[in-house]
């Protein structure tokens, strides 16, 4: 490249900072076309200009910005192709470049270095692959050489920085030595340069997590720690903040090893940052503790599996959070005290991390947190300051749910008085901070609130609060949903059977009416209320009793006029935001028609099916019936009307079965295919042989969507269960499909676990599911309703082996769940029952046998009988076989 | 491990379940969960089960009470002084509890209906209520293991063990059943049931007279008294169940049967002190004859138990021997099941790994024949035991034995062969035999004579093949048998090719500053 060209482009960067529009834009332009006739040329020429201290700081800083924006991204998908795209540039060029930026190193004098991110970005591309081995090297020296200057320093120590927090796990292990030299000697108290420092500490976060061999090290470790602590008392809160970053990752990773630092060191370091008045570092000091709580509450789950188990625990808990709680308790409620008064969502602040780290200390100390908290509540509920009603109320609500039920219990009851009061306190603050209490309240020990004392007085104050707003309003909308969760379950005696009445019936219609216009509000859209109040809506119509039904009713046609109405609003549709909220709407409305139709009676449901179905079908024909919400709610809102009205959904196919088959080839969007697919086999369950006439096209599309290579996953374990649905209600009719579905059900069982995949297996295990519903749905259509099983069934025959394997491949590893083990045992018996005494050899099996006994003890009644059962089947085959 | 950043804290804070999505989510589940149990009804009536004596553990004493409560009326009712609907309420608990779909096992718990059992456990005048609050608690300790933890923490256990003498049979048989619950769900419940005296409880039960179903459910339980480490159950109670469990082995009832052996090879699967008093009992012979039930069911924990046995003394290992187990574990290692199979030749692996006289005894059986056979085609974890009998006899037999190994019973082929397997530790523990027998032929002068026979079996292909494996033991060991029986010569060369290990401490900067004597100075 000449020097005029050269002296072009400065120009040009130089005007990426231009105020005037019409330049950047020019410059822009200009740059995206010269990487795009010669990127490796345009890329050079950037270095060059990067590592030539005579340009302008300016035009250096753009140079190596354009440079590092074509060497990474955002998008994963995009920074591959980057890699890729920079191992094909001529490697001398590629040289060139790397000597350029690692030259610029430390040559900038403006702040962050340009230069490390670029030289972080090519080593993020090269280290993998052993390219560039004497980076690491080359950086530590910059760092720790004694002639080095301070911007040497402080933008090595940045490079490496970058580097560790986006390298690929498993490549800096081996160098971590190195790395954490130059990290430690940046971060030590005499190094001059807060810059440095910073740099430094800002680099040991992001290297912690391969660093692990060097804090099993006694002496190594010492050393790190104490280079953090010293970091934490630093004068510069940033330096400050960031080593209590460290001190919080560290304890995640590392809190095996933290005994003999924490009364010592991270306990008065730590507590002392909570009580700071700088924000930053109480967040710090706060997310400490919490983390702290997190890990002792999981190492307690641990534990107490172990002991399950019958074995030692790996790790055990040292209880550290118990030790501090009188410590850390009094310095939270204070900063709770500090809210924000015009509370913005997005900030985060100690008053709130207070409130979350109360939370997890409840949970973690249980019990024990009571008399530390106590004393601050009683003082402070009624306080003529709003800002201590509010801390003590966000206090008693942040504890609730660590508490055993027989300490909490008379607490809230003694409380209730002071806290319905409080539902109309004059600080919206306060009331939304009740309102989420109630809510907890409702949600963790609702007995406190359904009971004759309190009930209606609660009830009334609810529901004046849904006129309140917004966000209490919709605090309001959740309590009601506990409430309604625990009055039903208090009423039911025999699971599956509604029960006559309930706690709530007398209010029941009020509730009703009063949710039904809350869902109308005109700011239904601030604190996402309008969804909340439908789903307590839904809630308690899934919840009502027998002596409610007639509000029920009456809110199925509220909604279906509601359904009717909103379609009528499509033309008024303007622009995005609307057509977000109107399809919200919509399928909201779908979802709250399944939970009223899942309670209408058998003998009403033909008086307003016809209306619903007319609505649901102008829907699917709506341009609103192309979004995939909708649909997908839509499909569901079917699925509840076919269980309904069983074979009287027959009149309806002739209509719907084109929207059907639409569903189940949206095959892109496929949470909608998978509703379609579901729907099909409820359908199918319903209508059995009516169902003849669809088969062919039906079977056909789901075929094809098993072969189409792009189609999620998740739609195919569906697909398979749905051939399970369709051959059993079709019979001998499923014949014509018979080989091809029982040769694509040979292939899916034959894919195998892998230990090291957790979401492949939990997929397979989905998939193997699917295929025993699919086999026993065959076999039980073939053999058909007689005694003696239909010929029908030898098909079959020529993959008994095969099946059987599979059976045992399933036994064999492990880890079977309760509902696996009932379907394959539920499988084995149908076996038996088809085939008779020639199956008794296959079935002889230890594998068989050890895995029928292992379901026999299951907790799950269910597995119990299915396995009890099949193995009696197995025995009498065997004596068949004897007696022959 | 959570790593909760500042971010998932955001969204803790006066959380609540109100979430677009995720109610979605939650609804969608119901959708599934729903459509899922209609299927599995619709399958389920399909099959022809009956399932009155399928699941009841006990036969329903009383009629069926048409009368229906809810959870508040039914602890209403337990609570009232009323001795009828006393009844009443515990009755509709203990079906509510055993019904089949989600029993509202926590949903009674929180209603605080233990305790209330357990007072109704205690009341010698009413049989039939005592029985009620046993079936019910029997269904509460029958599930999680904090369902079960509620039910000791109520201190149910000494009750329980106080209903075992009670003069109705029922009783005291559902009394069995609880414990039996509560001890099998893990160490620290399965201690306390014991710490209560348990022992002196069922003892006196087992007689003659004894019905096999209370029979079958008392060694059901005794046999999840013995089971679980960490720790272990106090050996000085356990102790006192082994005459009773060896004089079980004569019983002729399968379930019994089972559960005994069970029992044993709990015990069994720990010291030799504990290995001894199993011995002491008499019950090695009768495990023994076990060996040759047509039952996969007794033989699998009775040859489980002989297995740990051989892991003991060789005085112990004897007493199998004498017993006579040799032929049948012969016999068994020609099981045509695979697992049992590999059971038998890990017993008698850990025999050939004990003294010459063992090894003499092994080979006299003829075992030798079918650990040849199971390394050429029996099941894969069937062939890596197998190879574990053959090594250890190269490790601790005679030179005679040995070569009797190679030469009478032409084990060497099966045995290189393996070294194909996939199974790195496999591959080692034929390397380690093959070791051993070069060795012992370099004392004897045939080294020559083996190297021939390897390399014509295929060896010297599958040892040079395995120079290239991943696993660093296994090239290793492979390249110094090649370098040592196999290579002339020019070994220096090679030595260099070795790896070295490095040197891993992080080295400091010389300037480092030396940590203050006496901790931290802040």
């Amino acid at each position: 490249m000449t020097s005029d060209i050269a002296m072009q482009l400065i120009a040009i960067l130089e005007k990426t900072v231009s105020p005037d529009k019409n330049e950047l834009l020019s410059a822009k332009n200009f740059l995206e076309q010269a990487a795009a006739s010669n990127l490796p040329e345009f890329l050079k020429a950037l270095s060059e200009i990067l590592v030539n201290t005579a340009n302008s700081a300016v035009a250096r800083m753009a140079a190596g910005l354009q440079l590092k924006n074509h060497l990474t991204s955002k998008d994963e998908k995009v920074s591959q192709q980057y890699q890729d795209r920079w191992h094909q540039f001529p490697s001398e060029i590629r040289e060139l470049i790397k000597n350029n930026i690692l030259a610029a190193l430390g040559t900038e004098n403006t702040r962050p270095s340009c230069a490390a991110q670029c030289v972080a970005y090519v080593a993020v591309i090269e280290l993998p692959i052993n390219r560039w081995p004497m980076l690491i090297q080359t950086l530590v020296n910059k760092v720790v050489s004694e002639g080095s200057s301070e911007m040497h320093r402080e933008s090595a120590l940045e490079a490496i920085g970058y580097i560790c927090q986006d390298i690929r796990f498993g490549v800096m292990e081996n160098q971590s030595n190195d790395v954490l030299t130059a990290i430690i000697h940046g971060m030590r108290k005499v190094e001059p340069s807060n810059h440095v420092r910073l740099a430094a500490t800002t680099a040991l976060h992001n290297s912690l997590e391969f660093t692990k061999s060097n804090f099993e090290k006694d002496m190594e470790r010492n050393f790190i720690m104490e280079v953090v602590c010293e970091a934490t008392q630093c004068q510069d809160s940033q330096i400050c903040v960031a080593a209590l970053q460290c001190l919080v990752k560290i304890m995640t990773l590392y809190y095996q090893y933290m005994e003999p630092y924490m009364a010592q060191a991270l306990f008065p370091i730590t507590l002392a940052a909570m009580k700071s008045d700088n924000d930053a570092v109480a967040l710090q000091g706060i997310e400490f503790w919490s983390n702290v709580c997190d890990e002792e509450i999981d190492l307690a789950i641990e534990s107490q599996e172990a002991t399950d188990q019958g074995r030692a625990p790996q790790r055990v808990s040292k209880h550290y959070a118990r030790g501090a709680l009188q410590f850390l308790t009094p310095v939270l409620v204070e900063k709770l005290t500090k809210q924000d008064e015009c509370d913005d969502e997005d900030t985060w602040s100690p008053a709130k991390a207070a409130s979350v780290c109360l939370m997890v200390l409840a949970t973690c100390c249980e019990d024990e947190i009571v008399p530390h908290v106590l004393p601050f509540i009683k003082e402070n509920i009624e306080s003529p300051n709003w800002r201590f009603r509010d801390a003590a109320v966000m206090t008693f609500g942040s504890v609730l749910n660590g508490l055993e039920t027989n300490t909490l219990k008379p607490l809230v009851e003694q409380a209730m008085p002071t806290l319905i009061r409080l539902m109309y306190d004059s600080s919206v603050i306060v009331r939304d901070t009740i309102a989420w209490t109630f809510g907890r309240i409702c949600d963790i020990i609702p007995e406190a609130a359904i009971n004759e004392t309190y009930l209606q007085t609660l009830l009334e104050c609810f529901v004046k609060s849904l006129k309140s707003e917004p966000r209490v309003a919709a605090n309001v909308c959740w309590a009601f949903i506990g409430l309604s969760d625990a009055a039903w379950e208090a009423a039911v005696t025999n699971d599956g059977e509604t029960p006559e009445t309930y706690a709530l019936s007398p209010y029941f219609e009020y509730i009703i009416t009063q949710l039904l216009e809350t869902t109308d509000r005109s700011d239904g859209a601030q604190a996402n209320l309008r969804c909340a109040a439908y789903q307590a809506l839904m809630d308690m119509i899934k919840n009502s009793p027998l002596d409610c039904y007639l509000v029920v009713q009456r809110t199925t046609l509220v909604i279906l006029e509601r359904l009717n109405q909103v379609m009528q609003m499509e033309t008024q549709i303007n622009n995005h935001s609307d057509r977000h909220q109107f399809n919200d709407l919509q399928s909201l409305l779908c979802a709250t028609l399944q939970s009223v139709l899942r309670k209408v009676h058998e003998q009403d449901a033909p008086q307003i099916s016809d209306a619903i179905m007319t609505a649901l079908l102008t829907m699917f024909n709506s341009s609103a019936g192309k979004s995939g919400v909708v649909q997908e709610e839509a499909f569901l809102a079917v699925s509840t009307l076919v269980e309904l009205l069983g074979a009287q959904f027959a009149k309806y196919m002739p209509a719907f079965k084109d929207f059907l088959v639409m569903g189940l080839k949206n095959f892109q969007e496929y949470q909608v295919c998978c509703a379609a697919v579901g729907l099909t086999g409820d359908i199918f369950r319903a209508l059995k042989d009516l169902m003849v006439p669809y088969s062919n096209e039906i079977m056909t599309v789901l075929i094809n969507n098993l072969t189409e290579p792009t189609i999620h996953r998740t739609v195919k374990p569906q697909v398979l269960s749905a051939f399970g649905d369709i051959a059993l209600s079709i019979g001998n009719h499923f014949l014509p499909y018979l080989s091809m579905v029982l040769d694509m059900l040979r292939v899916a069982s034959n894919l195998q676990t892998d230990a090291n995949n957790f979401d492949m297996n939990e997929y397979i295990n989905e998939l193997r599911e699917s295929i025993l519903e699919a086999y026993t749905g065959i076999i039980q259509g073939l053999k058909g309703v007689d005694q003696t099983a239909h010929t029908d069934v030898m098909h079959m025959e020529p993959h008994l082996m095969h099946i059987i394997s599979f059976i045992k491949r399933i036994a064999q590893e492990g880890d079977v769940s309760d509902s696996m083990l009932a379907s394959a045992a539920g499988f084995i018996g149908d076996l038996c029952t088809s085939f008779g005494p020639r199956l008794y050899p296959l079935l002889d099996d230890a594998i068989i046998t050890q895995f029928l006994a292992e379901g026999k003890r299951s907790k799950a009644q269910r597995t119990k009988m299915l396995c009890t059962w099949a193995v009696k089947e197995i025995k009498k085959i065997n004596t068949q076989v004897i007696t022959q | 491990m959570s790593k909760a950043d500042s971010n998932s804290r955001q969204g803790s804070y006066k959380a609540n379940s109100i979430n677009t999505q995720d109610s979605r989510m939650r609804r969608h589940e119901v959708t599934i969960e729903l459509r899922k149990s209609k299927k599995e009804d619709q399958m389920f009536k399909r099959r022809n089960i009956n399932d009155e004596d399928l699941t009841s553990p006990l036969k329903e004493l009383n009629g069926q009470s048409p009368v229906q409560l809810s959870v508040d009326e039914i602890v209403a009712a337990m609570n009232s002084e009323d001795q009828e609907r006393q009844f009443l309420g515990m009755q509709s608990a203990r079906k509510m509890l055993s019904r089949e779909r989600n029993p509202p096992i926590d949903l009674m718990i929180g209603h605080g209906i233990v305790p209330i059992c357990i007072r109704f456990l205690q009341n010698t005048n009413n049989s039939m209520l005592q029985f009620e609050a046993a079936w019910a608690l029997t269904n509460i300790a029958s599930g999680t293991s904090d369902q079960t933890r509620c039910v000791i923490e109520h201190n149910a256990v000494p009750h329980f063990v106080a209903l075992l003498q009670s003069k109705s049979m029922n009783l005291a048989e559902q009394a069995v059943w609880a414990l039996g619950n509560i001890a099998g769900d893990g160490a620290a419940a399965r201690d306390i049931v014991i710490h209560h005296n348990v022992i002196d409880g069922i003892l006196p039960l087992i007689n003659n007279e004894t019905p096999l179903s209370f029979l079958r459910n008392i060694v059901w339980l005794m046999s999840n008294l013995c089971r679980n480490k960490n720790p272990s159950p106090p050996f000085d109670q356990v102790k006192r169940l082994l005459p009773v469990l060896s004089q079980l082995l004569l019983s002729q009832d399968i379930q019994v049967l089972a559960d005994a052996c069970w029992a044993l090879s709990y015990v069994t699967d720990d010291d030799n002190t504990k290995i001894q008093a199993v011995v002491d009992s008499d019950a090695v012979p009768r495990l023994v004859k076990l060996l040759q039930m047509d039952e996969p069911s007794i033989i699998v924990p009775a040859l489980r138990s002989v297995g740990n046995i051989v892991t003991g003394t060789d005085q112990q290992t004897d007493v199998v021997i004498a017993s006579g187990g040799l032929p049948r574990l012969g016999l068994l290692l020609q099981h045509n099941k695979s697992n049992i199979v590999k059971e038998a030749a890990w017993t008698v692996s850990n025999i050939t790994a004990g003294n010459q006289k063992q090894i003499q005894a092994v080979i006299q059986a003829g075992i030798f024949q079918q650990l040849r056979t199971v390394l050429e085609k029996g099941d894969f974890k069937a062939q890596k035991e197998a190879a574990w009998a053959v090594t250890n006899t190269t490790t601790s037999g005679t030179p005679e034995q040995i070569v009797d190994l190679i030469e009478k019973y032409k084990i060497l082929k099966p045995f290189i062969d393996l070294l194909d397997t996939k199974d790195p530790r496999t591959i080692k523990v034929v390397q380690t035999g093959l070791s051993n027998l070069f060795a012992l032929a370099e004392k004897l002068g045939g080294t020559e004579n083996l190297c021939l026979m390897v390399e014509e079996m295929g060896g010297l292909d599958k040892l040079e093949t395995l120079q290239q494996h991943e696993n660093e033991e296994v090239y290793k060991k492979a390249y110094a048998i090649i370098d040592t029986y196999f290579s002339n010569g020019d070994d220096e060369a090679e030595q260099e090719l070795a790896p070295q290990e490095v040197n891993g401490a992080l080295e400091f900067n010389a300037t480092q500053p030396k940590a203050p004597e006496g901790g931290y100075t802040f």
